[in-house]
């Protein structure tokens, strides 16, 4: 049975459709990243979760219990706020201790829990300061320290990073992976940023519009996306429109009206069916000549290029078919100009083939 | 550049002048010996005030002054926190108009809402008691505290409270330890405006009030119908010093600006 269960939950705020009969189940002690883009209702997931807003139908569940009306003060769950949310006027020590005071914990009780939990934050030496003192890191510390120093049966982080520099970003991811490792708590983890949602999951719940479209570990959301927008929305993808031109086996022949023909694996499909070929940039080859040992070779010309330092972006043009293609700058990467022409390639096992949901609605 | 300099002084000192001239020449009278006043200066002397200080019918009124501004200021404090809270922190229906309306007591005459206070309570057959006056003070001292309040939660994160919420406490403890600490200086600021503006206020009294139920002002305008010496200006000074002193004293007291 899952820890965490929303099932079927259904929000609308005045006419807007904010949460569409979304279930999502998060097991005992895992990390659950919701991801996608503003708007799609992770954000009202989270405050579902913690109780600061009410479900118009469905039911949440935390370790059995319904707690779908049950108020956020009875529900024990800790919460990381986008902007921290560290009371002003109240000492790192008093911020951290909040929660077991509203307990009514003994003081020395409290004080051993406070030193306890700065310390997995790894933030010694200012108790005594008030938030305003410290930096936008320390800040980030105390304010997950405060959230676990309950012992919460959940933990939940709304964007908890958005507010820091890169550098500090990717610190204070490790940081936050390392410290509910440590306490070994199940935690959800809203962001809009697919890189966090891939450095910190277990699993992760790409969402859409209201709905979780695809929930699955980071490898596998990002290598096998089951969804059209699961496959735009994760790393930059290259997306073919076609339709099925032939099919055998788990391999799927389909033709661009550019007109490309291209192999590329799915489940088996019929003839005629409007699909969508997801190829990763990383996964697109360039050469100067047409390499024999792949299936889908096309020629093509260099229309730009972007020097990313660790990697080089070219865009390029495949008949009319604009492809973005990712080359490592490797010591041996060759630069190619704009305007060269060139091949690009590419195996027909990274070209996922999707149903084209969009098209074969419309039509 | 020099003229200008020269204007922005001329024009600072008459804003002094006019501001802190009518209570010094007030401080002034109140230390003079003639026994007229207005009259020319003689000798400095205290006397006025110590017969203030024998003068029961001021000695009364200042209690019942500094009772019905203490009650009036609480309560105002209270109710404009809440009715604050309420346009600040909830999408409300029609929430200008009640804002407006809670407002409208300072548009309003005061004398204009001392007699129809006074009919009101006939009407109800009520008595002239200190309760009335409480009333009337406070009603017209809401707003003040009112607008700081609302201005000092348009600056509060709410986000806040759901933090207090998401760590175990209650809607009240949630506002108890982190709402009103962090709308502090808009409560005491308004309190203390509000205590001001009660202690000082004549016309609303004016029909209010019975032998008992003086306040200063009423006491004041009284005597001065009757004789005028340099012993009302004493008591004026001693109000004007006061309520620098007060105010002064809550600043330091809780680190405050209220006097900008």
């Amino acid at each position: 049975m899952p820890y965490l269960e929303l099932a079927s939950v259904t929000k609308n705020y005045r006419s807007i459709m904010a949460l569409t009969d979304l279930s999502l189940n998060v097991d005992a002690g895992e990390l659950m990243c919701l991801l996608g883009p503003s708007g799609c209702g992770k954000t009202t997931t989270l405050r579902i979760i913690a109780g600061f807003a009410t479900v118009d139908r469905g039911h949440v569940r935390l370790g059995g219990d319904d707690i779908t009306r049950v108020p956020p003060q009875k529900r024990d769950i800790g919460v990381v706020f986008q902007n921290y949310a560290l009371f002003p006027h109240l000492t790192v020590n008093q911020n951290v201790g909040f929660g077991l005071a509203m307990r009514n914990q003994k003081r020395g009780e409290i004080a051993a829990a406070v030193r306890e939990a700065l310390r997995l934050v790894r933030l010694d030496d200012v108790g005594d300061r008030l938030p305003r003192q410290l930096s936008g890191g320390q800040q980030q510390r105390v304010a997950l320290a405060r959230a676990i120093a309950i012992r919460p049966r959940l933990l939940l982080l709304d964007e908890p990073l958005s507010n820091l520099d890169a550098k500090l970003r990717d610190e204070m991811r490790d940081e936050i992976r390392r410290v509910q490792r440590a306490v070994s708590i199940t935690t959800v983890f809203v962001t809009h940023d697919q890189i966090e949602a891939l450095a910190l999951a277990d699993r992760m719940a790409v969402m859409d519009r209201g709905r979780v479209v695809q929930v699955d570990t980071p490898i596998n959301v990002y290598e096998r996306p089951k969804h059209p927008f699961v496959a735009s929305f994760i790393g930059q993808a290259n997306l073919l429109r076609g339709t099925v031109t032939a099919a055998q086996g788990e391999h799927v022949r389909f033709e661009t009206a550019s007109p490309l023909a291209i192999v590329g694996v799915g489940r088996a499909m019929a003839n005629g069916r409007a699909v969508i070929g997801v190829v990763k940039s990383e996964r697109i080859r360039l050469s100067r000549g047409a390499p024999l040992d792949v299936a889908n070779v096309f020629p093509a010309r260099i229309e730009s290029r972007t020097y990313l330092g660790a990697s080089i972006h070219y865009r390029c043009a495949a008949s009319g078919e604009k492809l973005l293609a990712t080359e490592p700058n490797r010591p041996d990467a060759v630069l190619f100009e704009p305007g060269a022409p060139i091949f690009v390639s590419f195996l027909p096992a990274d070209c996922l083939v999707l149903a084209d949901e969009r098209t074969n609605d419309a039509g | 550049m020099i003229a200008l300099h020269f204007f922005s002084r001329l024009y600072l000192g008459l804003v002094y002048l006019f501001v802190i001239g009518p209570m010094l020449i007030i401080i002034i009278d109140s230390l003079n010996s003639a026994t007229s006043f207005p009259s020319p200066f003689e000798t400095v002397t205290l006397r006025w005030y110590v017969a203030v200080l024998r003068h029961d019918e001021f000695l009364t009124a200042m209690r019942v002054s500094a009772i019905v501004a203490a009650l009036a200021a609480t309560i105002a404090t209270v109710l404009g926190f809440l009715a604050a809270y309420a346009l600040v922190r909830y999408p409300l229906r029609g929430e200008n108009a009640i804002a407006t309306f809670l407002l409208a007591p300072i548009l309003v005459p005061q004398i204009v809402i001392g007699l129809a206070m006074l009919q009101l309570l006939a009407l109800l057959g009520v008595q002239l008691t200190l309760a009335g006056l409480v009333a009337v003070h406070t009603i017209y001292v809401m707003p003040f505290t009112l607008r700081l309040v609302m201005t000092g939660l348009a600056r509060f994160d709410f986000g806040l409270e759901e933090a207090a919420l998401s760590l175990g406490a209650g809607r009240l403890r949630a506002v108890r330890y982190v709402t009103l600490p962090l709308v502090r200086t808009a409560l005491i600021a308004g309190f203390v405006f509000a205590f001001i503006l009660s202690f000082v206020n004549l016309p609303l009294s004016l029909f209010l009030t019975n032998p008992s139920t003086a306040t200063l002002p009423i006491v004041m305008f009284a005597y001065m119908e009757s004789r005028i010496d340099p012993l009302v200006a004493a008591v004026a000074s001693m109000v004007v010093v006061a309520a620098v002193a007060i105010t002064v004293t809550v600043e330091r007291a809780f680190r405050l600006r209220l006097l900008g």
